[in-house]
């Protein structure tokens, strides 16, 4: 039983690989139902073709929502629920050389998200056995596929942040910000965790730079309310102290000044605003 | 140390080399000891002392039963010891929650209140504190010295350590009986009785249950959470709710069959944790098919203890109450659980009047029926697994009913989660098939399901998280 067992297993798992080599494609990242997919399945798209990458972003879900604007040799490493460090750290451990590696700056007080550096089918050896058997990567996973085929409306992750009930999740920052309920808005220069992300964020920075890359850190444009909490003055003072201490080259591109902006939910731009806004950042971060 | 992860897959194939080298087999106890201790101090080694303790605490106290020369003696130390077992597992699980409840906050805190407030929950107290529990009661009920118990003291202790710390059911059960487990002891393993197919079949299931449904639903189901249910239609809080009874069974259930096939390779038998329980037609009859080690652990030293059913109707229902009550606050400090616990009591407590009263048609339909209540009820039952805040779970429930005016949309998201759920949903269903065909046709498909988890294993696993059950 056992035997016959492992047989049936190898001949599907072959027959799997053979649909994967001779198709080619791949589920759009966008494709996956959950974030924690997402994130792994895009980690292990910079792993396995960011060679060729001239820029990579690391980022949060902020970022996350450049994702279909941005052109093809820019690669995202923005961890939903995450932070840009987890990216950082990434591109260290995996000693990876793009030209431009841009940093978001709107949630570095987030620590590194480890689960997406140790996942065991993605970390250490098991990373060389995936690139010797590409079919058993995150973004082939034979259910995912099917859920995407078998749905009627493809609806990808980051709609989850649109409003389709007004008044709760997509109003979370706006509540927030109200007075008497304000937590977001609270001071953060002394929170030990910004020094904890802080100092780790110039480490790697450091580490980055001396591998021949060139860093740039942006600012993505968020509601203008949250942009002017104290919370995020210092959070943005603390952040520029910071790169002072690095004595080395890197640029700051901060949000631009435009009454415009649109968010769905107090942080994350809408979909106009996020195209125009990734053209407007590629222009720049050349 | 988890399961699934590769230092443990590496202590496992150390231990099972060493264990069975013929050299050594007169140590094999020792081996599974030493493999049991690593397992447990890998990320908290200060953990052990606890562990130790209780061990050596629960092993002196056994002596001190069976050693004393009157029977108010036996029974004060067998009092003295259940309390000390219990008293240890409250002020880990419990002290939070009693203090805030009559504190009112956490503001002013002592020292030794505040270094109270912020002890951690030791990982498997509440597995290994029930087992120590097992063990005096054992004694205590039987008149002599049970002949599983060794003479020498020394190797009474040696037994009491791989009973409790044996590492496949230590962190997460399933829960132990002293009576079941020490006669296997000292029996010398051979490598030979290896029952192979059995532990295959075992193994695959539990991590295909774990890695591919639980952990792949864990990230479809996330949102059972304040205020994220608000925005979704009724047809996916029910969706969600499905996933989640699916998610903790196959957590929970994936979990418990990885222990007994480890077990089982090194020649020791546990006890099963769940038979099918989805398709109980009753509440009572769901509490023989779940966590079934837990649930006959409290019938056996409590709901016996408090009378049982021998004591008439009222008494009945108080001791039923009390057992499940007991039960919900076993699984943590919160007061959510009580309820939960109060919710399934009330429930039996219900049935059993209506059983005596009404006699249902054995009709299928009717059968159908009670099946999908009991399944509704006990999915309903789980929100006070994830929103621990009673307002939200009954927000949800009415959410449920209410949320009609929603669009639902048949996404990536809904798609997945019925078809994560379909393993459990056709486990269950082959159970209701006729024996011929298990037997038949169904044995004969044996190499396919199993072909078809391992390649899922392979391509299919989620992002891991750790196991529901590690938190109790």
């Amino acid at each position: 039983m056992i035997v016959k067992s492992i047989v049936v297993g190898i001949f599907i798992t072959s027959l799997f690989a053979f649909i994967i080599y001779a198709n080619g494609n791949t589920i759009p990242t966008w494709g996956f139902p959950h974030w924690n997919h997402d994130n792994v399945g895009k980690t292990e798209k910079v792993a396995f073709h960011a060679p060729s990458a001239n820029i990579i972003l690391c980022g949060s879900s902020i970022s996350y929502l450049m994702e279909p604007y941005l052109p093809r040799e820019v690669y995202s490493l923005s961890i939903t629920g995450g932070s840009p460090l987890t990216g950082m750290q990434l591109i260290h451990q995996l000693n990876l050389k793009p030209k431009i590696v841009g940093i978001e700056i709107n949630y570095l007080e987030r620590s590194v998200e480890d689960t997406y550096l140790t996942h065991p089918l993605y970390s250490g050896f098991s990373k060389e056995i995936k690139d010797l058997f590409p079919f058993m990567r995150t973004y082939y996973q034979p259910i995912n596929a099917i859920g995407y085929l078998m749905s009627k409306n493809n609806i990808k992750v980051r709609d989850a942040y649109k409003i389709t009930h007004p008044g709760h999740i997509g109003k979370t920052i706006e509540n927030m910000l109200l007075p008497g309920k304000i937590k977001i808005g609270k001071e953060l220069r002394d929170s030990a965790t910004v020094n904890n992300t802080l100092k780790p964020m110039l480490e790697l920075t450091r580490k980055i730079t001396a591998q021949g890359i060139k860093v740039v850190f942006y600012e993505i444009p968020m509601n203008p309310l949250l942009m002017r909490t104290p919370r995020y003055k210092q959070l943005i003072e603390a952040f520029q102290d910071s790169i002072k201490l690095l004595e080395i080259p890197v640029t700051f591109i901060p949000a631009p000044k435009y009454s415009g902006w649109k968010t769905v939910d107090g942080d994350h731009l809408e979909t106009a605003s996020s195209r125009v806004y990734t053209e407007w950042l590629m222009k720049r971060i050349n | 140390m988890l399961f699934t992860s590769s230092s443990f897959l590496l202590l496992l194939g150390i231990t099972f080399i060493v264990y069975y080298l013929p050299f050594l087999r007169r140590w094999q106890t020792l081996i599974l000891i030493i493999a049991s201790l690593i397992f447990y101090a890998w990320e908290q080694p200060y953990l052990l002392i606890l562990l130790l303790g209780s061990i050596s605490f629960n092993t002196l106290t056994t002596q001190g039963i069976y050693l004393s020369q009157t029977p108010n003696q036996r029974k004060l130390i067998a009092v003295l010891g259940v309390s000390a077992n219990l008293g240890l597992l409250a002020l880990f699980k419990y002290f939070k929650l009693i203090f805030v409840t009559v504190h009112g906050g956490l503001e002013d805190l002592t020292p030794v209140e505040a270094f109270l407030y912020y002890l951690p929950l030791p990982v498997g107290i509440s597995f290994y504190t029930f087992e120590g529990i097992s063990l005096l009661l054992d004694v205590f009920r039987s008149p002599e010295k049970p002949k599983w118990i060794p003479d020498k003291r020394l190797h009474f202790w040696y037994d009491t350590t791989l009973f409790v710390s044996f590492f496949p059911h230590l962190v997460a059960g399933p829960i132990l009986k002293a009576h079941e487990f020490y006669p296997q002891i000292n029996n010398q393993k051979k490598f030979t009785s290896i029952p192979w197919v059995r532990i295959f079949e075992t193994l695959l299931t539990g991590y295909f249950l774990k890695m591919v449904i639980a952990d792949n639903l864990k990230d479809l189901t996330y949102q059972i959470s304040y205020p994220a249910f608000l925005d979704l239609s009724a047809a996916d809080l029910w969706l969600r709710l499905l996933g989640y009874s699916m998610q903790i069974f196959a957590d929970f259930a994936g979990y418990s069959l990885i222990a007994i096939g480890l077990a089982d390779l090194f020649g020791y038998k546990l006890p099963d944790n769940f038979r099918f329980p989805y398709i109980a037609k009753s509440f009572s009859e769901f509490w023989t098919r779940w966590h079934i080690s837990l649930s006959s652990w409290l019938k056996e030293y409590l709901y016996f203890s408090l009378g049982g059913n021998r004591k008439g109707k009222i008494r009945t229902y108080v001791n039923l109450m009390l057992v499940m009550l007991l039960g919900g606050m076993w699984h943590g400090g919160a007061w959510s659980f009580m309820v939960w616990g109060g919710f399934h009591g009330l429930v039996l407590v219900i049935e059993r009047g209506i059983q005596q009263v009404v006699k249902l048609p054995n009709s299928i339909w009717v059968t159908t029926m009670e099946r999908l209540l009991v399944f509704t009820g006990v999915s309903f039952a789980w929100l006070l697994f994830v929103l621990t805040d009673f307002s939200q779970a009954l927000l949800y429930f009415k959410a449920t009913f209410t949320h009609t005016d929603i669009p639902f949309v048949w996404g990536p998201l809904q798609v997945q989660l019925v078809l994560y759920s379909l393993p459990v949903i056709i486990y269950h269903l082959l159970y209701l098939l006729p024996d011929s065909l298990k037997q038949n046709q169904l044995k004969m498909a044996k190499p396919i399901f199993y072909g078809t988890m391992l390649f899922l294993l392979l391509t299919n696993a989620g992002v891991p998280g750790s196991f529901i059950y590690f938190r109790f």
